[in-house]
């Protein structure tokens, strides 16, 4: 049996969290995690509206060119977009950030000439997929 | 006044409900095992993150509060190993209370890292809940069927931080979706993004998506049908398995430590070790185990 004084601070602890996820819920921001409010898949994305995703293109010394997934520059594809909303007057500078932990992450490989962000819009109308179109909106280049 | 006296009575007699420690023990393995898995192979990732340049590091609240470093590639590997030695630990039962409140702390830290670049995920509220509450359980050994209010209380609070992850999810659809998110695009848009042989072939009908929508809000409106006692619990929570289930079919996305944390509604005492892995189980100390008529007053689980 847990003695008295034990079953209290159980209920003290448990409660302090409680009472912190709650208002996380109610007024937190994604900041306070743990007690953040559980956001995701949360928005309510209009049947007929636009929304953005973004890939990195680059081209190596050899003059190759491929697709950089944000993996490999140590970033998930979310962290790239919301990267890109933080940095939007500074998209340059960010590639360059970018092309520096592909560098640590792969000191091995070719290195990098040339990187090209792409914002990928993507339409729907009525719930269904109306188009796509890509567009390049910044460079990086080592010259 | 008489009533509420009876309402926390009867609320600290469900919290403090002695449950098997074999479940514990069980439990324990697993989210120890998955923690080793998580951090070496399902979320490798997180590692890289050592390797991204200062700037882009935003740390979250409680970083700044507690004045954590930037994450290095030298600390993040620091933090990794430390993590992996201690839940292999924890794992194995012994030490609980040392190995597994390293564990907490490492896979809090672990988290943050994962965290401060831009997307902070839901679906580790409970694991982080669980990791807290183990080491608290006492010693455990597989098959034990032994009740223990310490156990009752870990594992009680396990099962509402699994609930609270789908209720609290509701809330923040209506805080951030209002009632219309049931009607709105967010599964297509989901399934157009990260969509997968099963779910593609309905791209071109929405509405199959919205009734998903409606689908998944009333199974996380009703979450907390899952603490209801016996069947009625064990029921909702293989409708959870279900919906997770189903949710890796149509965008590829398993919410892996919540489906681990699934396993506190389910009576894995009955599990048992091969005979010949039995002495990987700790024995619980003779003083350390509750005499069963004490804690017989209130059964649960």
């Amino acid at each position: 049996m847990l003695s008295a004084r034990r079953r209290r601070s159980r209920i003290v602890a448990g409660g302090a969290v409680a009472c912190a996820l709650l208002a996380g819920a109610a007024w937190g921001t994604a900041d306070e995690w743990p007690f953040a409010p559980f956001s995701q898949y949360s928005g309510s994305a209009q049947p007929s509206s636009t929304y953005s995703s973004f890939s990195v293109t680059a081209i190596d010394e050899l003059g190759r060119r491929f697709s950089l997934p944000p993996r490999l520059m140590g970033l998930r594809s979310v962290e790239l977009a919301e990267q890109v909303e933080a940095h939007r007057t500074a998209l340059a500078d960010l590639l360059s950030l970018l092309r520096n932990s592909y560098v640590r992450l792969h000191a091995d490989r070719t290195p990098l000439r040339r990187l090209i962000l792409k914002e990928h819009v993507v339409s729907l109308r009525g719930g269904r997929l109306a188009g796509e179109r890509a567009r390049a909106i910044a460079w990086w280049s080592d010259e | 006044m008489d009533e509420i006296v009876n309402i926390a009575g009867a609320t600290r007699a469900w919290l403090f409900a002695a449950m098997p420690r074999g479940r514990i023990a069980v439990l324990r393995t697993a989210i120890y095992l998955f923690v080793v898995l998580d951090v070496v192979y399902m979320r490798a990732w997180v590692a890289d993150h050592g390797t991204v340049p200062a700037s882009l590091w935003h740390p979250l609240m409680f970083e700044r509060v507690l004045y954590l470093p930037v994450p290095t590639p030298g600390f993040v590997t620091v933090v990794k190993v430390m993590l992996v030695v201690a839940a292999l630990a924890a794992a194995s039962g012994r030490w609980p209370r040392f190995a597994g409140t390293a564990v907490f702390l490492l896979y809090l830290e672990w988290q943050f890292i994962a965290f401060s670049y831009g997307k902070v995920d839901h679906d580790r509220f409970a694991l982080l809940v669980a990791l807290a509450v183990l080491p608290t359980a006492g010693l455990a050994r597989w098959g034990d069927k032994e009740r223990s209010q310490a156990a009752g209380w870990a594992l009680r609070l396990i099962m509402i931080a699994v609930v609270a992850v789908y209720f609290m999810s509701v809330i923040a659809k209506i805080r951030y979706g209002g009632l219309d998110w049931v009607s709105s695009a967010t599964a297509m848009r989901a399934v157009l993004r990260r969509g997968t042989m099963f779910s593609d072939p309905f791209r071109n009908l929405p509405w199959v998506f919205v009734f998903f929508q409606y689908v998944t809000f009333a199974f996380e409106l009703g979450s907390p049908l899952m603490l209801a006692r016996g069947r009625i619990g064990r029921t909702y929570a293989l409708i959870a398995l279900g919906f997770h289930t189903m949710n890796l079919f149509a965008i590829g996305i398993m919410f892996w430590p919540q489906v681990v944390c699934l396993g506190a509604f389910f009576r894995l005492e009955r599990l048992h070790l091969p005979a010949g892995l039995a002495w990987l189980s700790p024995r619980a100390r003779p003083a350390e185990v509750e005499p069963a008529r004490l804690s017989r007053g209130v059964r649960a689980g």
